[in-house]
């Protein structure tokens, strides 16, 4: 099952956000290949951790930006971040009770969510952040 | 860059098996830094990446069963470094598919100085403790 591949277009002009979009598509394509090597599955939960970090991280960048840009959809987008926060934690522990086939289900809804969420909702930000003349 | 490592006997660990997964690790990694640079093709160098990947998996599950069995203080630790390297070899492996010479560069420099760092230098910190259990 592949994940995507890495396009220049789903920049969106802010760097500091750019670069940590690409940081979370990093982590999951890993995840992805990840799947094909272990046997075990006790390096997924590591690496989960790790992205759950990251994304904690990417979440508070985007969201100082967001304030100083006025985003009038402010809370309505920190209430995605916020539910997908949630979400992960539930999905770690899923891996760590070892719930069937919860690794796929993992990689399937992270995808799902990139499409989503980083291509979709994300792109909302393009806009204003422009006139605000961040880049 | 490119000069192989050598494996040295004071390189041991003490345990037979992990000193053997050790040496292999040493081979394969050998093996990408003589083949690996220009002329060598990407696809056979993401193909050697992948074996290594899947020798690594094998061997740190074999490793981190001793450690368990030793009560090695720093396991936790030493698991995140294992998961550290597994995730920057794929990243490396990843960019090696988009085919530049820096990119197979900078995977070759990555598993030369990880294994200097990680299994010369890391792993001699639970030679102790396999010892204080008669492991080693």
């Amino acid at each position: 099952m592949p994940f995507l591949e890495w396009k220049d277009s789903y920049n969106i002009g802010v760097k500091e956000i750019d670069n940590q979009h690409r940081g979370l598509f990093d982590i999951i394509s890993k995840l992805f290949t990840s799947r094909e090597y272990e046997p075990d599955g006790k390096y997924f939960f590591l690496m989960m951790n790790k992205f759950v970090e990251y994304t904690q991280v990417h979440f508070s960048t985007e969201e100082r930006y967001m304030q100083e840009a006025d985003y009038p959809k402010f809370a309505e987008h920190r209430n995605e971040h916020e539910l997908f926060i949630a979400q992960l934690l539930k999905i770690v522990r899923d891996i760590e009770n070892k719930e069937p086939d919860i690794e796929d289900k993992t990689l399937n809804f992270l995808k799902d969510w990139y499409l989503a969420h980083i291509l979709g909702t994300d792109r909302d930000l393009e806009k204003p952040f422009h006139e605000k003349g961040f880049q | 860059m490119t000069r192989p490592l050598e494996w040295q006997d004071e390189y041991t660990v003490g345990v037979k098996e992990l000193d053997g997964q050790h040496q292999v690790l040493l081979r394969i990694i050998n093996t990408l830094l003589m083949e690996g640079h220009d002329e060598y093709h990407a696809a056979k160098l993401s193909e050697a990446t992948s074996s290594l990947i899947h020798y690594a998996y094998v061997h740190f599950a074999t490793e981190e069963r001793y450690l368990a069995e030793a009560r090695f203080p720093y396991l936790e630790q030493h698991i995140l470094m294992h998961v550290d390297f597994i995730m920057k070899t794929l990243e490396l492996s990843l960019k090696v598919k988009e085919g530049t010479l820096e990119s197979r560069l900078e995977l070759l420099r990555y598993l030369k100085g990880w294994y200097s760092s990680h299994v010369l230098g890391i792993d001699r910190l639970y030679i102790p403790f396999l010892k204080a259990n008669r492991l080693a």
